[in-house]
């Protein structure tokens, strides 16, 4: 249950989203450049980096749509379980 | 020192910021709609949320600059300032701010600890909805901020007189024109 009134329907930030158009905006535009846009680290590796923050913030939402992200760009979701659990032992 | 050559002239989150304009354009513009932008709370009240969520990190230069942005849209009043960052339940805030801080304060430590408790003593002292939506907006983006200016090791001055000038200036023309001009300067020394 949201504490305010959020559009129904909607999980995760995408209802904080909806809700206020004018800060989405910039947040979708920074996410974009970080985790999307060309860059000398491949965009699965700028997921697994946003869903290991995600993970170790206990954030459910994050860590499922960035894991799933990471895992759609690397083929292969059992690297994205292994990065969330010890990474240091993950096939990077 | 540090971490990375960030534009040694530019302390804080404005040598990062010089450093990586992509990524500075969108960090501004949410800053500015945030804290500068149409909202039933003042945007004295505004800054005193992100001084307190930046003084709570220990991020040095974020409650410092944040809190001298507070104090020139408060008349001047650096006490009240230094209050709402020690504890701000003795602060001549309204209940309704006071409430709010709670919330942010929780938000800072984990958003999963506000309450509907937390919600609901703000919103009996006349809180909206979207008052709350960008108190949490607020906290969440200022660790963002905060973190960035620490993880990076950026150049925190301890000079009170620098952050109480560039206050005044940004509390008068905003995030967004005050940046261009650092971001315009610097735009070639980056990478």
């Amino acid at each position: 249950m949201a504490h305010i009134q959020l559009p129904e329907g909607l999980p995760g930030i995408s209802a904080g989203f909806v809700f206020r158009p004018e800060t989405a905006k910039p947040m979708r535009a920074l996410a974009h450049v970080l985790l999307f846009e060309p860059n000398s680290l491949t965009a699965a590796e700028r997921e697994l980096i946003a869903t290991y923050v995600s993970s170790r913030n206990d954030c459910q939402f994050f860590q499922l749509s960035h894991g799933a992200a990471a895992a759609a760009h690397l083929g292969d979701p059992s690297v994205v379980e292994q990065v969330k659990k010890d990474f240091l032992a993950a096939r990077l | 020192m540090p971490h990375i050559a960030l534009p040694p002239d530019l302390p804080g989150i404005r040598g990062a910021m010089a450093f990586r304009p992509e990524t500075a354009r969108p960090l501004n513009a949410l800053v500015e709609v945030l804290l500068t932008g149409p909202s039933t709370l003042s945007r004295g009240e505004r800054e005193l949320i992100a001084t307190y969520v930046s003084s709570r990190n220990c991020t040095h230069y974020c409650h410092s600059i944040h809190g001298m942005i507070a104090a020139a849209h408060l008349g001047g009043d650096e006490a009240l300032v230094k209050q709402v960052k020690t504890d701000f339940m003795q602060a001549a805030v309204s209940p309704k701010l006071k409430a709010l801080l709670t919330i942010a304060g929780k938000v800072q430590q984990d958003g999963k600890l506000v309450t509907t408790a937390d919600v609901e003593a703000a919103r009996v002292l006349g809180a909206t909805d979207l008052e709350i939506h960008d108190t949490v907006l607020i906290a969440a983006a200022f660790c963002m901020y905060n973190r960035y200016v620490d993880g990076l090791g950026t150049n925190q001055p301890d000079d009170e007189a620098l952050y109480r000038e560039r206050g005044k200036r940004v509390a008068r023309d905003g995030y967004v024109t005050v940046s261009e001009e650092y971001l315009a300067s610097h735009s070639h020394a980056a990478h």
